[in-house]
């Protein structure tokens, strides 16, 4: 399967970088890992002229543990992820994301960053990010900007990046104490499948464990992009972590949820799955919450 | 322009570099540029992992990763990391365990396999699974493989080999090396895409976009003159018939005047790059003027339905009548009446057909590709070129999978021949994933009304059948496929009153044809499910329900055929019986919120070899001067494992040790006619047809050594590659010296042998004799069931199987888990749907960590008229699997699952429907 012709771009600096998507005219892709786009091309769905391959930029890699935050670069793959137990501990939802994401050689290469730059409704790893309150750190010709990463992604296949700019990296405040976390996802088989719904869930308990102090919860592959379900979260911040109140958020998620009907599965049997994984996801992160620091 | 860049990488612990294009993938690089076709392309979109390498360690699908990506990083390939002399501690494992098959997707496996050790060298067995998951088989079910892995994380800390018996020549029963196995996995095993020649064009098809068109017209003058291009060949460019096709030669090889359906090839373009080839097709103009494309057997079979075919629509109808159903209703005290509904499936072989066509020293046309029946194809590839069938000449390439789809694939190596035969000049064609999910034969989908009798007692007493199955356009093996299904239609159970019809209907969807089992997996599912439901009805169990209905010797099958012992049908149900209690056991115990546990069962009846067809095989074996044995027999080995079979089978007739056996069954010049690879029949008519061979050689051999020796031939034996006298413990002489003695004498050591089976056409009520021998089997699943979600689990299948004689037993089991796995994608997740499944993304075959826990029970009694008392297992295996799933998820929930796939969706109608 060959691809369609194009020129490659290998900028050794951010600034070469951005200067050469500025310059572009006509349709220029940035590549990093490669293993979403070049499907896409050899799939003639993307003819870009020109590839812009960022794997060298140093200041897209690395994870960086700061004083109050973490700081993942965008060319970390999910691999890289998965295997890190520091993230396990702190954000078990999204190196279990991570973990679900393709098969091994997908997860050697492909790069977090991609994952959410293509903004498929599905990417595994958004809906982890959200619940953390991910914040999307981007390059501009005229500096850096930070911005939420829910507000990052505009529809299916599409971001707010503007073709000159770069998402440099994710940002992730770190959980307060008694924080867990879990991803769930639903899809046609266990591995190298799309989801056909993932949840996402954070809970925090207070002092006695019995409250859920704050909880975030984020779908996806259930509307156009990654999404908050914001009425669920709503319904049990403050609440105890019951049955009861566990389950009447699950079923304001799937209320909230806009899914469409596809080859995978059907509207209405996404919706039944996010009633399903929520309620699961919840508990789970409760429990993770109750044996956390 | 193409523009060309100079790129530095470490391959294989070496420096290496060289100039290219860098939209170029490292996967094309690798094959094309560097010369190294170890990496294979199954699908070129990162579904299959076939093309996996490691990079700096770590594996990725290279046919993801843009050259220029290596730019300074280490590449390492299966050629890397060991040779055929010293290979690596994965690959004898690998070889040791029998995880190697086709091998397609076996040198990517490994590679994965080797970044996992090296990280973890202790791996779990579901660490394994999931390290794996990325990479697709479609022969093994996966437990060979991981076992192997598992194997050879001990044997990389210096463990013992496992015991090989290579050089026994008692062989049959015992698990020796697969033949070609270290080659699969040291990857130099050349498959069809792995050829070349010099100086060789590249072929493209230009294929029909319409389901149903006339072809007003086709215009090729722009594409002639496109840069590269050498010739386009149309309809009016086939020097013979324009037709092939086992019972009926009606699929046109390209299309004339019409085309029936979608990605029916139209014209075909040879030039000096695929890339100028694939740009010529675009420039082909065609004009259609649609026709009314017809889907669906109902408005197929309609008054007013645009004919498909002169002759009208309907292709093919079998009856098979016995008794009286009326009469037997009027007995029975239940009566159960049920459709059921299959999809279209999918082969989904890992290897994409390929090959190359080029004109031999003797001026035959010689076609060197993938295929399942090189005898048959020469004879078609004549007919198409107008030429005598001696000058036509298949070799066989090293071929990734079959299952049904590569016999009778003259749609694609006629279209090789054809163009080596006009151009005289060496032509490479190579699909790719998308085109053989378009163009490639698809199993029938099945709608079946089933209604069935019993006693109060639980005695089946009166079937009737009715099966319709939308074909496509073309015959290929319809006849075969619906005579198989209604012949075997009420499984392994004495009814005394039948009344079956199937019948293949013509339509423009996919054209339908051979895939494991030929209708029968199909039927397996509707009549068990019937059974299940007459045990419910009855108050009855399952397992018991069939045992009180078991063929036994005596009994007659659908076609009036009477079976001869031995009839091991109720030695699986027992073989079975105790797992069965445990799981019912295991099905009461606690298993966590929404999900329910069941059991069901499966069986099966299977009719080896084709029906009421000749089925000959021939071979002949020689010895020769180096004291080795030459086997040659045209079965063609598609991973199943015959070379091995029969080898093992010349070994042990003759007495030699296994290691001294080499057989050829790829080249029509050289190996004589076995007939297809299909109906399970292999072992059993070739492996005979070796038998006698081999007998008829050893007289010979023992008659000549009689003279040199001066002793009679009643007192010489063969003994592991020499003459001994009887009793005596001296090695009288060596094989190899009576060979080069006899050579000088002018006396032949060679022998050929033979063997055919009577089978009787069926009468218009469909009796009479189709097989000459059976087998059975019986499945048993446990699932879980989300009441939720609808997902089903497979926890553990236990499987059993009359084999007669297992000859090669591990091959036989990874055989079996293979056909398992296939029964459970059938049974959960499998369904071709045109126009929308595409690939391997959409077409859900299972992958490592989807699949149970298999227990494989041999039941061995010997079939007195087997090779070493051997009857056949390629299909048999794939058959009760997906009844014995749905039957289980009846049985957590209560809820019938009517059609195939049971996806989530109809798994939670069913249970809102119908369940508990």
């Amino acid at each position: 399967m060959l691809l369609p012709k194009f020129e490659l771009l290998q900028p050794r600096s951010l600034e070469e970088a951005t200067t050469m998507l500025a310059e572009s005219n006509g349709e220029t892709r940035v590549i990093a890992g490669g293993t979403d786009i070049l499907v896409q091309m050899k799939w003639r769905k993307l003819r870009p002229s020109r590839l812009v391959d960022i794997k060298a930029l140093e200041e897209l890699r690395g994870l960086r543990w700061g004083q109050d935050h973490l700081r993942i670069g965008a060319l970390i793959t999910h691999r890289e992820i998965e295997t890190n137990q520091r993230i396990w501990d702190r954000f078990s939802a999204l190196a279990e994301a991570c973990r679900l994401v393709g098969s091994f050689q997908i997860r050697s290469m492909g790069t977090i960053g991609g994952n959410l730059c293509n903004a498929a409704p599905s990417a595994e790893s958004a809906p982890p990010l959200l619940v953390f309150d991910a914040q999307a750190v981007i390059v501009t010709a005229d500096g850096k900007i930070s911005l939420p990463l829910e507000d990052f992604f505009v529809g299916p296949g599409k971001t707010l990046l503007q073709p000159r700019q770069l998402l440099q990296g994710i940002t992730l405040p770190y959980p307060p104490a008694r924080t867990g976390s879990a991803y769930l996802r639903h899809s046609p088989r266990n591995a190298m499948d799309i989801a056909t719904v993932g949840v996402a869930a954070r809970v925090t308990l207070d002092e006695g464990g019995a409250t859920c102090r704050d909880v975030r919860i984020a779908l996806g592959a259930v509307a156009p992009t990654p999404k908050v379900a914001r009425s669920a979260e709503e319904a049990l911040r403050g609440k105890p972590l019951q049955q009861e109140f566990i389950r009447a958020a699950a079923r304001l998620a799937a209320q909230e949820a806009e899914p469409i009907t596809d080859i995978r599965a059907s509207a209405g049997y996404r919706r039944e799955i996010v009633e399903i994984l929520t309620e699961r996801a919840l508990i789970l992160a409760g429990q993770r919450a109750d044996i956390a620091p | 322009m193409a523009y060309i860049r100079k790129i530095g990488f470490v391959l294989n612990d070496s420096p290496f570099s060289l100039g290219v294009e860098p939209n170029k993938t490292l996967l094309s690089v690798l094959r094309e540029d560097v010369g190294l076709t170890s990496a294979k392309d199954g699908c070129g979109h990162g579904d299959c992992g076939s093309c996996t390498v490691l990079i700096d360690g770590e594996p990725v699908k290279s046919c993801l990763v843009q050259v220029g990506k290596v730019e300074g990083k280490r590449v390492t390939t299966i050629e890397g990391i060991g040779t055929l002399g010293d290979p690596h501690p994965i690959q004898q494992a690998f070889v040791d365990v029998g995880a190697v098959q086709c091998g397609f997707c076996t040198p990517a496996m490994i590679l994965t396999a080797k970044a996992l050790l090296d990280k973890n060298p202790t791996p779990t067995r579901d660490e394994v699974a999931s390290a794996i998951s990325g990479n697709l088989c479609r022969c093994t079910g996966y437990k060979k493989i991981v076992d192997a892995v598992l194997h050879a994380a001990v044997l990389v800390k210096g463990a013992p080999r496992k015991e090989s018996h290579a050089q026994d020549s008692t062989v049959v029963g015992k698990s020796v090396p697969r033949l070609g196995a270290m080659e699969k996995a040291v990857g130099i095993a050349k498959y069809g895409a792995d050829l070349s020649m010099p100086g060789m064009l590249h072929l493209k098809v230009l294929r029909s976009p319409h389901h149903h068109a006339e072809i007003a017209s086709i215009d090729t003058s722009e594409a002639e003159k496109a840069p590269g291009v050498v010739a386009i060949f149309t309809a009016k460019d086939i020097p013979g018939q324009n037709g092939f096709g086992i019972f009926d030669k009606d699929e046109p090889v390209l299309a004339d005047g019409k085309v029936r359906r979608m990605g029916e090839a139209v014209a075909l373009v040879a030039a000096d790059t695929v890339k100028a080839a694939r740009r010529a097709v675009g420039k082909i103009r065609v004009e259609y003027r649609p026709l009314e494309a017809v889907f669906d057997v109902s408005t197929a079979l309609r008054e007013d339905a645009p004919r498909i075919r002169p002759q009208g629509n309907v292709c093919f109808t079998r009856r098979v009548v016995r008794g009286d159903v009326e009469k037997g209703f009027a007995q029975a005290d239940v009566v159960v009446e049920n459709t059921y509904n299959t999809p279209l499936g999918e082969h989904a072989y890992l290897e994409p057909d390929a090959g190359i066509a080029y004109i031999d020293e003797e001026d035959r046309v010689v076609v060197h590709a993938c295929s399942q029946s090189i005898h048959f194809d020469t004879r078609e590839i004549a007919a198409i070129l107008g030429l005598d069938v001696a000058k036509v000449r298949f070799i066989q390439a090293t071929t990734g999978g079959g299952f049904g789809g590569k016999i009778v694939n003259v749609g694609f190596s006629g279209l090789l021949a054809l163009a080596a035969h006009k151009l005289r000049r060496p032509v490479k064609l190579v699909t790719t994933r998308d085109e053989v999910f378009l163009t490639t034969v698809k199993r029938h989908p099945f709608e079946m009304r089933y209604k069935t009798g019993a006693t109060k007692e639980g005695k089946i007493v009166a079937c009737e059948v009715r099966i319709l199955s939308a074909k496509g356009p073309y015959t290929v093996y319809a006849n075969g496929v619906m005579t198989r299904a209604a012949t075997q239609a009420v499984g392994p159970y004495d009814c005394p009153n039948v009344k079956i019809e199937a019948t293949a209907v013509f339509t423009n969807g996919p054209t339908c044809g051979a895939m494991r089992g030929f209708g029968s997996p199909q039927v397996t599912f509707a009549m068990e499910s019937q059974m299940d439901q007459i045990a419910a009805r009855l108050g009855i169990d399952p397992l018991e329900l069939r045992m009180r209905n078991a063929m036994a010797p005596g009994s007659r099958v659908a076609t009036g055929q009477v079976l001869q012992a031995p009839v091991p049908f109720r030695d699986t149900l027992l073989a079975v019986r105790e797992h069965y209690q445990e799981a019912l056991a295991w099905a009461q115990q606690e298993s966590g919120e929404h999900v329910r546990r069941g059991v069901g069962l499966g069986s099966m009846l299977f009719g080896i070899g084709k029906t009421s067809l000749n089925n000959r095989s021939q071979a002949t074996i020689s010895l020769l001067q180096n004291g080795r044995v030459l086997v040659l027999c045209g079965a063609s080995d598609v991973g199943q494992g015959s070379d091995t079979v029969l080898a093992q089978i010349a070994a042990a007739e003759l007495g030699v040790p296994y290691n001294s056996v080499d057989i050829n069954s790829t080249d029509t010049a050289i190996a004589p006619d076995a007939d297809y690879t299909c109906a399970s029949r292999q072992t059993y008519y070739s492996g005979n047809a070796v038998r006698t061979a081999a007998r008829a050689l050893k007289e010979k051999i023992l008659s000549a050594s009689s003279e040199l020796l001066g002793r009679s031939s009643e007192s010489l034996i063969i003994d592991r590659g020499h003459i001994v006298v009887k009793g005596s413990a001296d090695k009288a002489m060596p094989l190899g010296e009576l060979a080069r003695i006899c050579a000088k004498e002018g006396i032949p050591l060679a022998a050929d042998g033979s063997y055919e089976r009577a089978t009787t056409r069926l009468d218009e009520n469909g009796q009479g004799d189709p097989y000459p021998v059976y087998v059975f089997g019986t499945h048993l699943a446990m699932v879980e069931v989300n009441t939720k979600s609808g997902d089903v689990q497979v926890k553990h299948i236990v499987c059993t199987h009359d084999v007669g004689k297992a000859v090669y037993p591990v091959g036989l089991e990874g055989q079996i888990e293979g056909g398992v796995a296939m029964g459970i994608g059938f049974a959960l997740t499998e369904e071709y749907v045109p126009d929308k499944t595409r690939n391997l993304r959409d077409y859900r075959i299972l992958r490592s960590t989807e699949m149970p826990e298999i227990t494989t029970i041999f039941v061995e009694i010997p079939e007195p008229q087997g090779p070493q008392g051997a009857k056949g297992a390629g299909e048999s295996s794939s058959l009760p699997t997906a009844a014995a799933i749905v039957n289980a998820i009846a049985n957590a929930t209560g809820a019938r699952v009517l059609e195939l796939p049971a996806t989530p969706k109809r798994v939670l109608l069913a249970t809102r429907n119908n369940g508990r």
